[in-house]
């Protein structure tokens, strides 16, 4: 028996590998940068939302749908305006609704306010069983009217 | 191809039995024997593949490097604007000084109350975002009444353009430095920490 030692193919199998691994490279920076573009559009969304309700505090309809317009309108899109959860809290950690948000005796001129947006966020990555993870994002506002 | 005008070379100027030159009947032997008795050309290629996939592979891990600093750097520098400018905010509403607007109908801040404001906001900010307040520096100024004021050369590295800061209000301005990790430069072992630069003011007005 006889073993040949033939060298054709070997840049097809290299050709293969490489272009195996840059593919799975590839998806996981795009993965990657899914993740961190709804992160990004949390953070400017939450921001705008702040802005928003320190100057106005009744205006929590507003505020929630421009954080998951957002989120929705994230330049690697997926869909993550209507899975996104937001919470009011007030300076000392406690869950606040919007009615006692926009409530003076609640919330006077001055009242630091926090608004946390979340959302389950899955990376797919091939050959890789990931969990999903939370993205979230907390900014603070104040209250700024004066009754 | 090279290899093989050699081999054709050292053919050429065998010469046969028959003592034909280039002759067909023994051309096979010549070669044959022309080979066997010259030295062996090392020409190895094994191992080749190796060494170009821990090429690939280490340049794929600098992109992938690269590209999450890129993603992280991005990320950090927007949330900065965002806690800088919320502390700045923070810091005009909690230090505006309204007993003097009643009495003289003019705004004025309180420095003291609206720099422990800020530094509070900013400690909160950066604790919310999971960043230890080691890897944060902040420099706030706080200018209290109306009078035009300049602040020649900063903020340092707030813009694009090095300018300098005038505001003719009670004006607050916050700067914050933030270091995000830098996994390209853990790699090269240059530096592990990237800096965040920005600047945002907030000011009374009637």
């Amino acid at each position: 028996m006889t073993f040949q030692r033939n060298e054709r193919g070997q840049a097809t199998v290299e050709m293969l590998l490489v272009v195996l691994i840059l593919t799975l490279v590839s998806l996981g920076a795009f993965e990657i940068a899914r993740g961190y573009a709804v992160k990004q559009a949390m953070d400017v969304g939450v921001a705008k939302a702040v802005r928003g309700l320190s100057i106005d505090s009744s205006q929590w309809a507003w505020a929630d749908s421009t954080i998951r317009n957002e989120v929705g309108g994230n330049v690697l899109g997926g869909g993550y305006g209507a899975s996104l959860s937001l919470e009011i809290r007030d300076r000392w950690g406690n869950t606040i609704t919007p009615a006692q948000l926009n409530d003076p005796a609640t919330m006077p001129y001055g009242s630091v306010f926090w608004i946390r947006a979340r959302v389950p966020f899955l990376a797919h990555a091939p050959f890789l069983n990931l969990t999903t993870r939370q993205v979230e994002i907390w900014h603070s506002g104040v209250i700024q009217r004066w009754p | 191809m090279a290899v093989r005008n050699f081999r054709f070379e050292i053919a050429d100027t065998y010469t046969c039995v028959c003592a034909q030159r280039r002759c067909k009947c023994c051309r096979l032997d010549a070669l044959r024997t022309v080979f066997n008795q010259q030295p062996k050309i090392n020409n190895q290629q094994s191992g080749q593949a190796s060494v170009w996939a821990m090429l690939v592979l280490l340049v794929l891990v600098m992109v992938g490097a690269a590209l999450l600093d890129a993603y992280q750097w991005a990320s950090t520098r927007v949330w900065a604007y965002h806690a800088a400018e919320a502390a700045a905010e923070r810091g005009a509403t909690a230090g505006a000084d309204w007993s003097h607007f009643q009495y003289s109908g003019e705004w004025q801040l309180n420095s003291a109350v609206a720099r422990s404001e800020i530094e509070a906001a900013l400690r909160e900010e950066l604790s919310a975002r999971g960043i230890d307040a080691s890897h944060a520096t902040w420099d706030i100024r706080v200018h209290a009444t109306s009078a035009v004021v300049t602040e020649q050369g900063w903020p340092p590295k707030g813009s694009l353009w090095a300018s300098d800061w005038t505001t003719d209000h009670p004006s607050i301005g916050v700067y914050l430095e933030v270091d995000t990790p830098a996994f390209l430069g853990g790699l090269a072992g240059i530096e592990q920490w990237a800096r965040v630069h920005v600047f945002a003011s907030s000011s009374l007005v009637r």
